[in-house]
């Protein structure tokens, strides 16, 4: 069994107790840290939780792995993924970059909540080869959420190269949750 | 021996006054009817002023200068200007039993004399300066009728033991404060740090103080909290060690903060002047520059209500809008299910630890498209929308950022009553939706209400528990810091949960 099954084994369904249907007992320290209602999951609290193996598990976890037993916990998975902004490896970042593909095309809700971690992460990282790849979720039709989630990643890169699709797309946007988003990034880019 | 009509003598004339007289001990005069006593009305009423009138049930039901006895007659007081006093319905009409300015013999007893009354307001109304009311007492920010027993005092108000905090040794005297909900006031702001005398009733189950400023970059909070006992139970924490080792926790925070008193089933609150030092900072302990306002705030009875705001901001388009019941989520969409279910689990999970959900509200907030999307950051902006003091405003927003975060609160405790600090409250993510069913979001959601109404988390992400003893760190606790945890309370918990002036 991979840390990871572990892990998955660790999310132990228990009863409807009080007539509240109960997800998951989080047994599982990283687990636990992994679905905390408000406390982003620092490296620091991942390492003491997860121990030697944490950046990994970590990793794992973001994955979209239906074997992990954990594929429908999307909460678990978005932290995850958000969590990968702390973790410069190319393992990493390819994981976020397949939770964006992955999404491409999708109007599924949990869908569009894992694609706007995995921008947000990507933001942070602040690789400027990445601002093509958000650039394009500013077209993302289905979610007004996830194309100002990607403007802010944008800005957040601070890379000039993502002025140019920020502005040509600020002339189309109709949504001025996005716009104000673009405003900022631009703001953040333009000297 | 007969009395006839026209030959009446004068034995027989004295007989029948008797007779009458003993007729009307108990007698039939019913309300409004002239009489001369108490006697000439029927049993359940008294005679005041030459009429039949109920009998009183406290001493305000009499008039000024008057008692209520133990029959529920009104009696006259008969105190005169310069004699001593201990209530206010020992004095005489047109005076007030008014606090000595020092406690000559220093018992710890103030004692009082009557005196004319002054032009102020009556009991009950808010103050600044004992000149201000009308009996001469103003304390803990209302004018107060000094009283012996709670029958001296007006209907849903006791006699409580109070610290004079402006005399010298705050010696006590007794007043008349409310015998239920909460009791807010202000207390002046003397500069940017300061310590406080914070007077604390012998009626009170919790004290909370409100700090807040208006300058940005700087936070407010407590410094050193000393109970009337000497006991030292905070001292601002310069480390994360230091934060939970205080028996009383509390962090400054900006634009405003709350200490709660006592947090914990273990933490005492005896009555009398509790010593708070209260500063602005500039970083963790340096004093700032900015003069915090604070407003105190003891609750007294046992109220267990718990109102709820709901606010919806513009969530139409929402990825998760397969779960709202229509095409958004807003105040009219709310009023059925699935939102409904979501309250009813609120409820059940609240009614597990004591508190009933009473009056609920839904408003919608549309045309805020910079809070659509929140983080800790945006959070005061966000409360700032709230108008409901009475309660606790829950705000439903499309997402937060970091991803993943499903509530935020404005602190533990939040801030909740008064009038001076910006209004607190929480705010939810709809994108949980996404994930995670209705039920679910009902206990993420108490959870977070619960910290804003005081309780800290039973378990921290750290390892680090909560100060109630019995809560340990049991996951399937509400107050788990995981979405995954349970619902149960201990009954420390119950009891930190029923302290807060929020419930009434």
């Amino acid at each position: 069994m991979t840390p990871v099954r572990g892990a998955a084994m660790a999310l132990v369904l228990v009863g409807a107790g009080l007539g509240l249907s109960r997800a998951a007992e989080p047994t599982d320290p990283l687990i636990a840290i992994l679905s905390a209602i408000d406390v982003a999951p620092t490296p620091e609290l991942l390492a003491a939780a997860g121990g030697p193996d944490a950046a990994t598990r970590v990793r794992e976890l973001a994955a979209a792995t239906d074997d992990l037993g954990l594929a429908n916990d999307v909460g678990v998975r978005v932290r995850a993924l958000r969590a990968l902004a702390g973790d410069p490896s190319p393992e990493a970042h390819a994981r976020l970059l397949e939770a964006l593909d992955a999404g491409a095309g999708t109007t599924l809700g949990s869908s569009v909540v894992v694609m706007g971690a995995a921008a947000e992460a990507l933001g942070d990282l602040g690789d400027p080869a990445d601002v093509p790849r958000l650039a394009a979720l500013l077209e993302f039709e289905p979610s007004r959420d996830l194309r100002a989630i990607a403007a802010r990643a944008l800005g957040a890169i601070g890379s000039p190269a993502a002025i140019d699709p920020l502005r040509e797309r600020l002339l189309r946007e109709p949504r001025e949750q996005v716009r104000l988003a673009i405003t900022e990034a631009l703001r953040a880019l333009e000297p | 021996m007969a009395c006839l009509r026209g030959d009446v003598p004068s034995w027989c004339a004295i007989s029948i006054t008797f007779a009458l007289a003993a007729a009307c001990r108990g007698g039939d005069g019913g309300i409004g009817a002239a009489c001369e006593d108490t006697g000439d009305c029927a049993p359940e009423l008294q005679c005041v002023a030459a009429r039949c009138v109920e009998r009183c049930v406290r001493a305000p039901d009499c008039g000024d200068g008057y008692a209520c006895d133990d029959d529920g007659l009104c009696v006259r007081g008969d105190g005169q200007a310069g004699d001593a006093c201990a209530r206010e319905v020992g004095c005489a009409p047109g005076l007030a039993c008014l606090l000595d300015a020092e406690d000559l013999d220093a018992d710890g007893v103030l004692a009082a004399t009557c005196a004319p009354d002054g032009d102020g307001a009556p009991a009950g109304a808010g103050c600044e300066l004992d000149s201000d009311c009308r009996t001469g007492t103003c304390a803990l920010g209302r004018c107060v009728d000094l009283c012996a027993i709670d029958r001296d005092c007006a209907l849903g108000t006791a006699c409580a033991r109070i610290p004079r905090v402006e005399v010298a040794g705050a010696p006590t005297f007794r007043g008349c404060l409310p015998a239920d909900g909460a009791v807010t006031w202000a207390i002046p702001r003397p500069g940017p740090a300061a310590e406080l005398q914070v007077p604390v009733p012998d009626t009170a189950r919790a004290l909370q103080l409100t700090m807040s400023i208006d300058v940005p970059g700087q936070t407010v909070g407590a410094t050193r909290v000393e109970l009337p006992t000497g006991e030292v139970v905070y001292q601002t924490p310069l480390t994360e060690e230091q934060y939970y080792l205080n028996r009383v926790r509390h962090a400054p925070a900006a634009p405003a903060s709350v200490l709660a008193l006592p947090g914990s089933p273990d933490v005492p609150l005896p009555p009398g002047a509790y010593r708070v030092g209260v500063s602005s900072f500039v970083l963790v302990g340096q004093a700032g520059t900015a003069t915090p306002r604070v407003e105190a705030t003891i609750k007294v009875g046992d109220g267990v209500a718990l109102d709820l705001h709901f606010h919806f901001l513009d969530l139409g388009e929402h990825p998760c809008r397969s779960a709202f019941g229509g095409d958004t989520l807003d105040a009219e969409v709310a009023g059925a299910a699935p939102f409904q279910g979501f309250v009813q689990a609120l409820r059940t999970i609240f009614g597990l630890g004591g508190v009933a959900l009473r009056t609920l509200t839904y408003t919608d907030l549309p045309g805020h498209p910079d809070l659509d999307a929140i983080s800790e950051a945006e959070l005061p902006a966000l409360l700032a929308l709230g108008e409901d003091r009475d309660g606790v405003n829950v705000f439903f927003v499309r997402t937060m950022t970091p991803a993943g975060t499903q509530a935020l609160v404005d602190g533990t405790p939040g801030v909740s009553v008064g009038g001076a600090a910006p209004l607190g409250g929480v705010a939810v993510a709809v994108d949980t939706l996404c994930y995670r069913g209705w039920d679910r979001l009902a206990r993420i959601t108490a959870h977070a209400i619960a910290r804003h109404l005081g309780l800290f988390r039973n378990r921290e992400p750290t390892g680090q528990g909560d100060p109630i003893v019995d809560s340990d760190g049991d996951p399937d606790n509400l107050m788990f810091y995981s979405e995954l945890g349970g619902t149960s309370l201990s009954l420390g918990q119950r009891a930190v949960l029923g302290e807060s002036p929020v419930l009434r």
